[in-house]
C-alpha cells in the first residue's frame, strides 16, 4: 500500500484533532459569568467583608481534604467522567449561588465550588499529557499543548468576565448565574464525550512511607530549600488574597457593576502576561528581583492610602502580575533545589501549606476589615508582600554562590539502555552510542534478558495474526 | 490496597502541585518525562547501583514465539495498548511494514515512530511478564 506523500508535521494529524473536544469543553467551562461580580453580588445578599473572609477560609479548610479522595477518584476511575462530575458541581454551585439570598446558602454554593475546583486540579493536565504521550510517544510536545489548552481556558475567563460585567451592568448580578448555566452543561457533555486516553500517567506507585520520609529529610536539612518552600507558600496565599479579597476594595468604593468585568479580565490576564514576561526577564540579576520585590510591598501600599478607583485597579493587577512572576520563579527555584524523586511530594507540600496558612490569614483580614475598614486591611497584603520580598531577595543572594552540582553519568546504566533499545535495533544509534550499548549488553544479564524479550516479543508479533484497524489512521475522507 | 493507596497518594500529590487560587491557575507546572520503564525498576540515588536493575526481569517459561500461552498473553496485551501505539506495533512488527511507510501513514515523524514504537513494546514486554511470569504456569 502507498500513502499519499504527505508532509510529516511534528505535531501529529491525530493529535490536533484528538484534543480540539478537550479545548472546547475546556474553554466552554472556562465561561463563568458571575465571577468577576460575585463580590457585587455577595454584598446585595448581605455579605460583609468578615463573612467573605469567613466564606474563603472555609474554602480553603475544604480544598485540601478534597485532594486526596479526588487523587483516589482520577487513579481509579475515568478521568473523563472526573471531568463531567466536575462540571455537574460548577452547575450545582452556579445554581445554588444564583438561587441564594442569604449568607449561608451562599457558602454552601462556595464549598461546591471547592468540590469543582479539587476534581478539576490537574486532571486536564494529566489528559493532555497522557495523550500526547500516547499521540507522539514522548511527552516533548506537552508544554506548548497545555500552554494552547490554558490561552483558551484565560481567553474564555477574560470574554466571560467582561461579558458578566456588561449583564450585571445591564441586568442584575443575580442573572450573571443562570446565564452561566447552559454553558457550563455543554462542558459537561463535551468532556464525556472525549476520547480518553488509556495510559495513566500517575502509574507509578510511591513506597509512601519512605517517600513522605525522604521528602520531610529534603525540607528539613536543607536552609535554602526551607526558604524557597515558605516563599512559594506564600506567593501562593498573597495572589489568592489579592482574587479573594481585591474586588472588596471595589464594592467599598462603590464602583459600578460593569467596572467589575474589565477589572477581573485585568487580573485574569496578568497569570497569561506574567507567565510570558518570566520566559524574557533574567531573573538571575539581582537588581531585577530587587525591583520586582520592592515593588509588589509598594502596590500593596498603595491600596492603604487611595481612594481611587484607577489606582486601586492598577495596584492590584501591577500586584497581580509580579505574583504571578514571583509564582514561576518560585516553583523554579524549587525545581532546582530539590530533587527529582520528591520533587512533586515538596510542590504539594507547598500548595498545602499556602491554604492552611491563608485560613488564620483570611479570619485576621476579614476582623480587621470590620473593625477598621478594607483599606485598612491592606496592611496584611503590605506586610506579606514585605515577607515575600525577603525571601524573595534572601534567596536570590544564596543560591548565586551555589553552582549547579549536575555530574553527567559516567558511563551507559541499565535506565538508559531501555530507552535506547528500539534505535539500537533499527541501526540509528551513533557509532559510539551503539558501541556503548553493544559493551553494556555483553556485561549485564538484566539487560540482556530484557533485550531478548523484546526480540521474542516482536518474533511473537510476527507469528501472530494481527490486522490493522480498517480506517482509523490517517486522514481518512467523510471520517 | 497498599499499592492503589500508594498510586493515590502519587497521583493526589501530582495534582497538588498545581498552582492555583479559587478562580484561576496558574499557567506553568513541571512534568517530568514519562521513562519507557517504571522508575521503580531500577535502583535509586542512595542504592548500591543507581539506574541499574533493582532486580533482573524474571526469565520466561518460554522461548518459542509460537507458544499458545506466550500467543494469548501478547493478544491481550495488545488489545490493552492506546490506538496509535497498536497501529505503530502492528503494522512494524506484526506485519513487517517499513519505518517511512508507517510514519507517512500516521502523519508522524520517523522519531515519534520510534519513541512509539519503543513504548509499545516495552508495554508489550511488561504485560506479557505479568501474565507468563506471575500468574501463568510455574
Amino acid at each position: 500500500m502507498t500513502a499519499a506523500p504527505e508532509v510529516a508535521s511534528t505535531a501529529p494529524r491525530a493529535l490536533g484533532r484528538r484534543l480540539l473536544p478537550l479545548q472546547i469543553a475546556v474553554g466552554l467551562s472556562g465561561v463563568v459569568f458571575w465571577v468577576p461580580v460575585e463580590k457585587l453580588f455577595m454584598t446585595q445578599i448581605g455579605f460583609t467583608p468578615r463573612s467573605v473572609a469567613v466564606m474563603a477560609a472555609a474554602y480553603a479548610a475544604v480544598v485540601p481534604l478534597l485532594e486526596v479522595p479526588s487523587g483516589i477518584l482520577a487513579d481509579r476511575w475515568s478521568r473523563n467522567r472526573i471531568m463531567g462530575c466536575a462540571g455537574i458541581a460548577l452547575f450545582a454551585s452556579t445554581l445554588l449561588g444564583g438561587l441564594s439570598r442569604n449568607v449561608p446558602t451562599y457558602i454552601g454554593a462556595a464549598m461546591m465550588l471547592g468540590v469543582y475546583f479539587a476534581l478539576s486540579s490537574g486532571t486536564v493536565d494529566s489528559i493532555v499529557y497522557d495523550v500526547v504521550l500516547e499521540e507522539t510517544g514522548s511527552s516533548d510536545q506537552y508544554e506548548a499543548w497545555i500552554g494552547r489548552t490554558r490561552i483558551v481556558e484565560s481567553g474564555a475567563f477574560a470574554l466571560s468576565a467582561l461579558a458578566g460585567g456588561v449583564l450585571a451592568g445591564w441586568s442584575s448580578a443575580r442573572l450573571t448565574y443562570f446565564v452561566t448555566l447552559p454553558f457550563v452543561a455543554i462542558a459537561v457533555a463535551a468532556f464525556l464525550r472525549f476520547d480518553e486516553p488509556r495510559l495513566h500517567r500517575a502509574a507509578e506507585p510511591v513506597a509512601l512511607r519512605r517517600h513522605v520520609a525522604l521528602t520531610y529529610r529534603t525540607i528539613l536539612t536543607e536552609p535554602t530549600l526551607r526558604l524557597v518552600v515558605l516563599l512559594g507558600a506564600l506567593v501562593g496565599l498573597l495572589s489568592q488574597a489579592v482574587f479573594e479579597f481585591g474586588p472588596l476594595w471595589l464594592v467599598a468604593l462603590a464602583a459600578p457593576a460593569a467596572l467589575f468585568g474589565p477589572y477581573w479580565a485585568a487580573l485574569v490576564a496578568t497569570l497569561g502576561v506574567g507567565g510570558y514576561l518570566t520566559a524574557r526577564l533574567n531573573l538571575e540579576r539581582p537588581m531585577i528581583v530587587a525591583l520586582l520585590a520592592l515593588t509588589a510591598p509598594a502596590a500593596a501600599f498603595s491600596l492603604t492610602q487611595t481612594g481611587s478607583l484607577t489606582v486601586v485597579v492598577a495596584a492590584q493587577a501591577v500586584l497581580a502580575l509580579l505574583l504571578a512572576i514571583m509564582s514561576i520563579r518560585a516553583g523554579k527555584l524549587l525545581h532546582d533545589g530539590v530533587p527529582s524523586q520528591v520533587r512533586a511530594g515538596v510542590s504539594s507540600g507547598v500548595g498545602t501549606l499556602s491554604w492552611v496558612l491563608f485560613l488564620p490569614f483570611s479570619l485576621l483580614f476579614g476582623w480587621f476589615a470590620r473593625s477598621h475598614s478594607v483599606r485598612q486591611a491592606g496592611w496584611f497584603l503590605t506586610t506579606a508582600a514585605l515577607l515575600i520580598a525577603l525571601l524573595l531577595l534572601a534567596s536570590t543572594f544564596r543560591g548565586r554562590s551555589r553552582t549547579a552540582p549536575q555530574t553527567p553519568p559516567a558511563e551507559l546504566a541499565c535506565q538508559e539502555l531501555v530507552e535506547l533499545v528500539t534505535d539500537y535495533l533499527e541501526g540509528v544509534l551513533p557509532p559510539d552510542l551503539k558501541d556503548a550499548v553493544r559493551e553494556h549488553l555483553s556485561g549485564c544479564e538484566g539487560c540482556s534478558e530484557y533485550v531478548h524479550q523484546i526480540g521474542l516479543t516482536i518474533e511473537a508479533l510476527q507469528q501472530a495474526d494481527l490486522h490493522l484497524t480498517p480506517g482509523r489512521p490517517a486522514p481518512a475522507p467523510g471520517a | 490496597m497498599t499499592d492503589w493507596v500508594s498510586r493515590a497518594a502519587a497521583d493526589a500529590a501530582m495534582r497538588g502541585e498545581e498552582p492555583r487560587n479559587r478562580f484561576a491557575r496558574w499557567t506553568t507546572r513541571w512534568s517530568a518525562p514519562t521513562p519507557t520503564v517504571a522508575v521503580s525498576r531500577f535502583q535509586d540515588a542512595g542504592e548500591p547501583f543507581p539506574r541499574h536493575w533493582r532486580r533482573f526481569p524474571a526469565s520466561w517459561p518460554t522461548a518459542d514465539a509460537a507458544d499458545p500461552t506466550l500467543q494469548a498473553a501478547l493478544t491481550a496485551a495488545v488489545d490493552e495498548l492506546p490506538g496509535t501505539w497498536r497501529e505503530v506495533v502492528i503494522a512494524r512488527d506484526g506485519l513487517g511494514r517499513n519505518a517511512a511507510d508507517v510514519s507517512a501513514r500516521l502523519g508522524l515523524t520517523p522519531r515519534q515512530q520510534r519513541a512509539i514504537l519503543t513504548r509499545a513494546r516495552a508495554q508489550l514486554r511488561e504485560r506479557i511478564a505479568q501474565r507468563l511470569v506471575q500468574n501463568g504456569p510455574p
